[in-house]
């Protein structure tokens, strides 16, 4: 029986033949298959390599995607419990039920139809998939190898000859020294978005953006989240007001933080982890149970079994493929992008460097701007950020202002009666150009994509408040902030 | 006559000046082109001449073919010709001028639809060498002009574009203090995206704030417009970097072979399942013939026990793509194995084996020891080692182990 099942996954690919493409890239995330897409596009003959069996990557298969399909349905749930009375809607809390397997397959549905979306963008756009393990042949050659047990991949070896390559392999989950991701108890972020109940106790390694995201998932569900980080602020690299102030709204959610704490073990003792702790400042010990601890302290690069090192590709401390401001390795002709390399680990980033090293392919130039790449954290209420932070501005002597503008003072927030948080615009205490946008509040995430304009732009805090915002909206909060920065705001 | 020559070495000298070129170009919006005029080389040799008289007086018009002006060289006095329509916009060497240099600019010239009113004449002076350039009161960044391929626009550059949308904040400044737009444009250095006008660098103009601030703060915001690549501390990547983590090491069935399968690294006890497998065939098979057939199906099925669903099968919100996508990679091994084949003798078998399977393999284990015809016993010693990285490892291998079993049912 099973051998007429194994026969079936092999598809019909002409066997041990070397193929030659003008472009192959490694690796099919949102880096890679943007790069494929748009090389072929611009006439290359393109192939991508992809081995996890989907395309889209960490972004649609366990990170960006279904972390944003919970955090949207959770804070749903949330909300009818919590913040329905209010409103004038009257419901029962006993009849209000979370199906968790039901929400879990409600995110299930959302990745798989984006997935196979970039399988159709592959075909439509005429690039090559090769589902199977891509490592050096050489410095002009990619091999393909087949992964047991994919549906579809490679039956043997395949070599393709290609004139350009892209590395876009991404980045992997850190592991925490001593502590063994069994991805039940113990897990990674891909492990907390496929829970199988909602724990009653989480406990979190890291209060960056995945560990306070994936926290507020589970807190809105009824689990008692507690945060553990090593420095002393949470939210990785916001602006400090910033992250004070998300700090304060999760806690009032009712996750707890324990901040600069050194997570010494954490073991498995059947369906309890243990987890020993001490303070980083004073040493005093510490000690938790959690029913499911959640180890998020960050990502690292990926160049498992690529083969970097037959080529001689030169890596740095931490691991991360080394480039030149062309993307290029030693090789002009091989260039790396995205997670792999240089720069924060994010999806859109990665996309930009895939379509500007293309561009730098074909023409010679390619455009990413570094100073405006936006974060975002999509927690509630969400935080957003791009450019400087206050803390960098501090620290590199550049004289600013600061314009602030609450959500409570904005009409529309005030209607939604969700009014947590603010703008914060910095300027240069002389030009008045924007230099950083720093947003907490409803729809931050949207919102911050104006700021990213007007940094783009080089505009200055007036240009954005002499532009018309309409009325009622959350964006004019963002106008206020401006004109708070050179002027005065209208409403507060 | 002489025209088609005269304009093509405008043409040629027009190229190393072609800065000055575009900054002039930025007096007006309504101007597409104002055009150096230069001195015409009238003969392959000659490298001077002087003006006798321009025949079209300055804001004139004049149409393809006429006189433009006259020049003397040292052998005789020749007509110009304009090859194009266009309007004489300014005159820099007047009647009488002598031993100009070929290629010197002596005129300004324009399109015939032009507007000159909206020209800064008083830009258009000064030869060589136009005012602009030594008017501005703002210098330039002394940073050089971004070259790398991710440079941004932040800082000024040399030409700006005249069609700019000014930004709200540069059009009131401008406005209440009485710069034109063309003015503007043709005297601020901008600092904005492909030398556009910022506020500051209207502020800096006006002297509101230091001449260097919008410069210097361009230069800050461009610095952070590319990847910091200093520093770097390289090294060789290793191969011991390029190894594929320990579950996918062992996931080749080509390493059935081994003694002892590698575990996982640093990792708890890994389980270990041993089974002993009895196989009766027929004495015509040879050992080798059985080693490879065993090796092929032992592969099979632990390719089968891959490929199959993970776990959580009946769950209700079991849905297998979404397993596949989210659920640690599927494709890793869940176990390795290796397995050795035993002739059993008669003598052993009987001792130290199972009666059962005696009993199974029927009275042809009588016979095994007299004929050539008869089954030969067999034992298969398999060893399996479960991965203790995934949840479905131990349910993987027992599916590995219900195929293997289906060896034995189908001696049966």
């Amino acid at each position: 029986m099973f051998r007429a099942l194994n026969r079936q996954s092999v598809r019909a690919y002409s066997s041990a033949a070397a193929k030659a493409h003008d472009l192959v890239v490694i690796g099919g995330g949102p880096a890679g298959y943007v790069a494929a897409i748009k090389a072929a596009q611009l006439g290359y003959d393109t192939a991508c390599v992809e081995m996890r069996g989907k395309l889209g990557g960490t972004c649609l298969n366990v990170g960006c995607i279904p972390s944003k399909a919970l955090l949207n349905n959770s804070q749903f749930y949330h909300q009818i419990l919590t913040d329905s009375k209010a409103r004038g809607i009257d419901v029962d809390p006993k009849a209000v039920a979370l199906n968790f397997p039901a929400l879990m397959k409600a995110k299930e549905k959302v990745v798989n139809q984006l997935t196979g979306g970039v399988e159709m963008l592959f075909k439509k756009n005429k690039v090559t998939y090769y589902k199977g393990r891509g490592s050096f042949d050489s410095e002009t050659a990619v091999r393909v190898s087949p992964v047991e047990g994919l549906d579809g991949s490679v039956p043997s070896d395949i070599l393709l000859e290609a004139k350009n390559i892209l590395i876009a392999t991404g980045s992997e989950v850190s592991p925490f020294p001593g502590i063994t991701i069994d991805e039940e108890r113990i897990v990674s972020s891909t492990g907390a978005l496929a829970l199988k109940e909602v724990p009653k106790r989480l406990a979190i390694i890291g209060g960056g953006i995945i560990g306070l995201e994936m926290g507020s998932v589970y807190s809105r569900l009824g689990s008692k989240v507690t945060v553990l980080e090593y420095q002393d602020k949470i939210g990785a690299s916001m602006d400090d007001e910033v992250a004070a102030t998300t700090q304060k709204l999760l806690k009032k959610q009712g996750i707890n933080f324990k901040l600069q704490t050194k997570v010494m073990a954490a073991t498995r003792n059947g369906d309890v982890v243990n987890i020993e702790m001490e303070n980083a400042k004073t040493g005093a010990k510490d000690a938790i149970e959690a029913d499911v601890l959640l180890v998020a302290v960050g990502r690292r690069p990926y160049v498992q079994g690529l083969n970097a090192d037959k080529i001689g590709l030169e890596v740095d401390k931490r691991g991360r493929l080394v480039i030149d401001d062309k993307y290029s390795t030693k090789f002009p002709h091989i260039k790396v992008v995205g997670d792999v390399t240089f720069g924060p680990m994010l999806a859109h980033k990665a996309e930009e460097e895939g379509i500007a090293a293309v561009e730098i392919f074909k023409t010679g130039y390619g455009h990413v701007n570094y100073n405006n790449i936006p974060s975002v954290m999509y927690s509630h209420p969400e935080v957003a950020w791009v450019g400087k932070t206050e803390q960098e501005l501090k620290s590199d002597g550049v004289q600013y202002k600061v314009g602030k503008f609450p959500f409570v003072a904005n009409s529309r927030a005030k209607t939604n009666m969700d009014t947590d948080g603010f703008v914060k615009i910095l300027i240069d205490a002389q030009t008045e150009r924007i230099l950083g946008a720093h947003i907490i509040g409803p729809n931050a995430g949207e919102m911050i994509a104006e700021a990213g304009l007007a940094l783009e732009y080089g505009a200055s805090a007036e240009d954005v408040a002499r532009v018309c915002h309409a009325h009622p909206t959350l964006s004019e909060a963002f106008k206020e902030a401006n004109m708070a920065a050179f002027d005065k705001p209208i409403n507060f | 006559m002489l025209a088609p020559h005269t304009r093509m070495a405008l043409r040629s000298a027009t190229l190393p000046l072609r800065t000055l070129h575009h900054r002039l170009l930025h007096s007006s919006a309504a101007i597409s082109a104002v055009m150096p005029y230069r001195m015409p080389a009238m003969s392959p040799t000659m490298e001077s001449g002087g003006i006798v008289e321009w025949k079209v007086a300055p804001g004139g018009s004049f149409s393809a073919g006429d006189v433009l002006l006259e020049i003397e060289t040292d052998k005789a006095q020749i007509d110009v010709e304009a090859q194009d329509d266009g309007q004489l916009v300014k005159v820099l060497r007047n009647n009488g001028d002598k031993d100009i240099p070929v290629g010197e600019t002596i005129a300004y010239t324009a399109e015939p639809e032009d507007d000159l009113g909206s020209i800064d004449l008083a830009a258009l002076t000064g030869g060589q060498a136009p005012a602009p350039e030594s008017k501005k009161p703002v210098s330039e960044s002394k940073k050089p002009a971004p070259i790398t391929p991710m440079a941004s626009a932040s800082a000024p550059v040399a030409s700006p574009n005249k069609q700019q949308t000014l930004l709200p904040s540069v059009a009131i400044l401008l406005a209440e203090n009485g710069i034109s737009r063309e003015d503007a444009i043709a005297n601020i250095p901008g600092t904005g995206l492909h030398g556009t006008l910022l506020k500051g660098d209207v502020l800096a103009y006006l002297g509101t704030i230091p001449a260097d601030a919008a410069s210097s703060i361009g230069a800050y915001v461009d610095r952070s417009t590319h990847l910091d690549l200093s520093g770097i501390e390289k090294t060789v990547l290793t191969s011991d970097q390029n190894k594929i983590p320990a579950p996918q090491d062992t996931s080749a069935p080509a390493q059935e072979d081994r003694a002892a399968p590698k575990s996982t690294a640093s990792a708890p006890p890994v389980i270990t399942l041993e089974e002993d497998i009895k196989l009766s065939v027929p004495g015509s098979v040879s050992p080798s013939q059985l080693q490879a057939s065993v090796s092929a199906f032992l592969k099979e099925a632990y390719q089968y026990a891959h490929l199959g669903d993970l776990s959580a099968m009946q769950s209700e919100h079991y849905d297998p793509l979404f397993e596949e996508l989210v659920a640690p990679e599927r494709r890793a091994a869940r176990f390795t194995y290796s397995f050795e084949l035993e002739q059993a003798h008669s003598g052993a078998m009987a001792g130290s084996h199972d009666d059962i399977f005696d009993l199974l393999a029927g009275s042809a284990s009588g016979t095994a020891t007299s004929g050539a015809t008869g089954p030969d016993e067999y034992v298969l010693a398999l060893d399996v080692t479960v991965s203790n990285a995934f949840a479905d490892s131990r349910e993987k291998a027992n599916l590995f182990m219900d195929y293997v079993h289906d060896l034995e049912d189908a001696q049966v």
